[in-house]
């Protein structure tokens, strides 16, 4: 809490530039929103809440998720409201709360897809490539799909060595195969998700500035 | 540590590399970062102006807003708890927790495990928790049942129809399973609806993404929010179609919104709601469209006000005592004028 509030003071600082009026507003509103008043939540809410979605999506770049971070911001707005501060700057405040639920659903995203992003790295890596414009998304779909198509067994190999990290011999233990069977496995698997997303390359369909380059 | 603005620049603007996209993980991740991060997410904040037109679905995340913090002040005085609670605990509550007491002391050791039955009786919602923290609710005469040993392996079964809010959890998908197909899941809010008494049974997605597979008829898909699936156990037809998921699951707030349904639909509705019988004569009353949202109201309030803006006539006949003293349900009949 202390970390917020710290953090709150030094926006404080920083948000003398905006029109006085704003704040001046926002401080009524607030107070109102302390007695429990929907009406003052709602202004607030007419007021921010496109705001913040379109401040989400430019990070997390799904519509879904930019949509639950201003509900999350809002649950949150609501049920502090009682240690909310009429004198301070409410953006401040609400800016504050929709970084660090930015950031919380970045890492986890990030965290979940980083078995693929290996994979992307490596094809990337290779064609060298990662310096170039990439329809990010589209890719990580790509290599899914690609995952997915593998044979049942290879799959489970893949997603419990990658996804879920467990140890080649706890793999080999719970499907009942050698662990070189597991890490025969493992490379077959790897080879085949890059040689297909190879031949998507020259299918010509993984990068966006193909046709705008030069 | 310093930031590079461009990086970060070209992110925002979705014309990234992947080393860049790279860089904004490191930026969000490691602690270092933070600081920084803030400072300049506070001034691109600043910089963000509403557009008007961006896709932002401000009513509905407004209107599911009211009802969380609705939920939230019931709760918070003693005085409308108990005022909810005579109302509704011993019609709801009661059976689901007696039945669960039942169920549970009662080995029926399948696989040695012991299940919970939660059970929602004709004519009444009831909420549920399951013990991973997902929650739902069962609509009029529908049931949910899990082993009690609720880990790892995520798996429930249900009749009816159930809303579910499922928690993500990083390993294990929650599964549901009806006589007709298992639905396989992430993090999500969805419906279910499988009476055994019905045509059809179905699914709909609210938000996230579901799997369904048959398990009469072969068939694997998957769904997308605002898609409904619908397996005909007639003619083993599947068929999937956009809908408007929040309407078509609104039971559970306990309104009934029709958004242009054919009156067959909705009389199915309305029977399951009120435990009544509806019997619509002839093919173009079963087809007419309809559009209305009721809450609350009685039946007979509901029969009142679609017949004061439809053609439509109707006649309810007093409940006929049976042989085996026991009352038949209510009947209602309709007609198009």
């Amino acid at each position: 809490m202390a970390h917020i509030l710290y953090y709150l003071w030094v926006l404080d600082k920083n948000t003398k530039n905006l029109p006085l009026t704003s704040q001046h507003i926002d401080s009524k509103t607030v107070q109102a929103l302390q007695k429990g008043d929907v009406r003052a939540f709602d202004e607030l809410f007419r007021k921010y809440s496109e705001r913040l979605y379109l401040f989400s999506k430019k990070y997390l770049k799904s519509d879904e998720e930019a949509h639950e971070v201003v509900q999350e911001v809002f649950l949150y707005v609501w049920e502090k409201r009682n240690e909310l501060k009429p004198d301070s700057s409410f953006n401040a405040y609400v800016f504050t709360i929709a970084f660090n639920l930015v950031k919380k659903h970045f890492n986890r995203k990030a965290r979940e897809n980083k078995f693929m992003d290996e994979q992307l790295y490596l094809f990337l890596d290779a064609s060298e490539n990662l310096d170039r414009e990439i329809d990010y998304k589209f890719l990580l779909e790509k290599v899914e799909r690609i995952i997915d198509s593998l044979p049942e067994r290879r799959k489970a190999v893949f997603m419990k060595r990658k996804y879920e990290g467990l140890p080649i011999k706890q793999i080999a233990a719970e499907l009942s195969i050698s662990p070189n069977t597991v890490e025969n496995q493992l490379s077959a698997a790897q080879k085949h998700i890059q040689s297909e997303l190879e031949k998507e390359k020259l299918g010509g369909f993984l990068f966006f500035s193909l046709f705008l380059a030069i | 540590m310093n930031l590079n603005k461009n990086i970060l620049d070209r992110f925002r603007k979705g014309k990234f590399s992947f080393r860049d996209y790279r860089s904004v993980s490191s930026y969000f991740e490691k602690d270092q970062y933070d600081e920084k991060m803030r400072d300049t997410l506070y001034d691109d904040w600043n910089k963000t102006r509403p557009q008007g037109n961006s896709g932002f679905k401000a009513s509905q995340v407004l209107e599911k807003l009211h009802r969380q913090i609705r939920v939230g002040r019931q709760r918070s005085t003693a005085e409308q708890f108990i005022h909810v609670f005579s109302r509704i605990a011993a019609v709801l509550i009661l059976p689901a927790i007696l039945t669960i007491g039942i169920l549970a002391s009662n080995k029926t050791s399948e696989q040695n495990q012991n299940w919970a039955k939660i059970v929602s009786p004709v004519g009444s919602r009831t909420q549920f928790q399951l013990p991973d923290g997902s929650s739902g609710w069962l609509n009029s005469g529908s049931s949910i049942k899990y082993p009690i040993a609720f880990n790892g392996n995520r798996r429930v079964e249900v009749s009816g129809e159930v809303w579910f809010s499922v928690v993500h959890k990083k390993k294990g998908d929650f599964k549901v399973s009806t006589r007709d197909f298992e639905v396989s899941v992430l993090g999500t809010e969805f419906n279910v609806i499988s009476y055994p008494d019905e045509e059809s049974s179905s699914v709909i997605l609210e938000r996230g993404k579901v799997a369904v597979r048959g398990l009469n008829r072969n068939f694997k898909a998957e769904i997308e929010p605002n898609e409904q699936i619908t397996y005909n156990k007639q003619n083993n037809e599947v068929v999937k179609a956009t809908v408007d998921a929040e309407a078509l699951t609104s039971w559970r707030n306990g309104l009934l919104v029709f958004k242009n349904q054919p009156m067959s639909e909705i009389a199915k509705v309305l029977e399951r709601k009120f435990n009544v019988d509806i019997v619509l004569n002839g093919d173009e009353l079963e087809n007419y469209i309809f559009r209305a949202t009721f809450r609350d109201e009685k039946i007979e309030e509901i029969l009142t006000l679609m017949a004061s803006v439809a053609p439509i006539r109707y006649k309810i006949y007093d409940r006929q005592k049976l042989a085996n003293d026991e009352f038949q349900k209510e009947k209602i009949e309709m007609w198009l004028n």
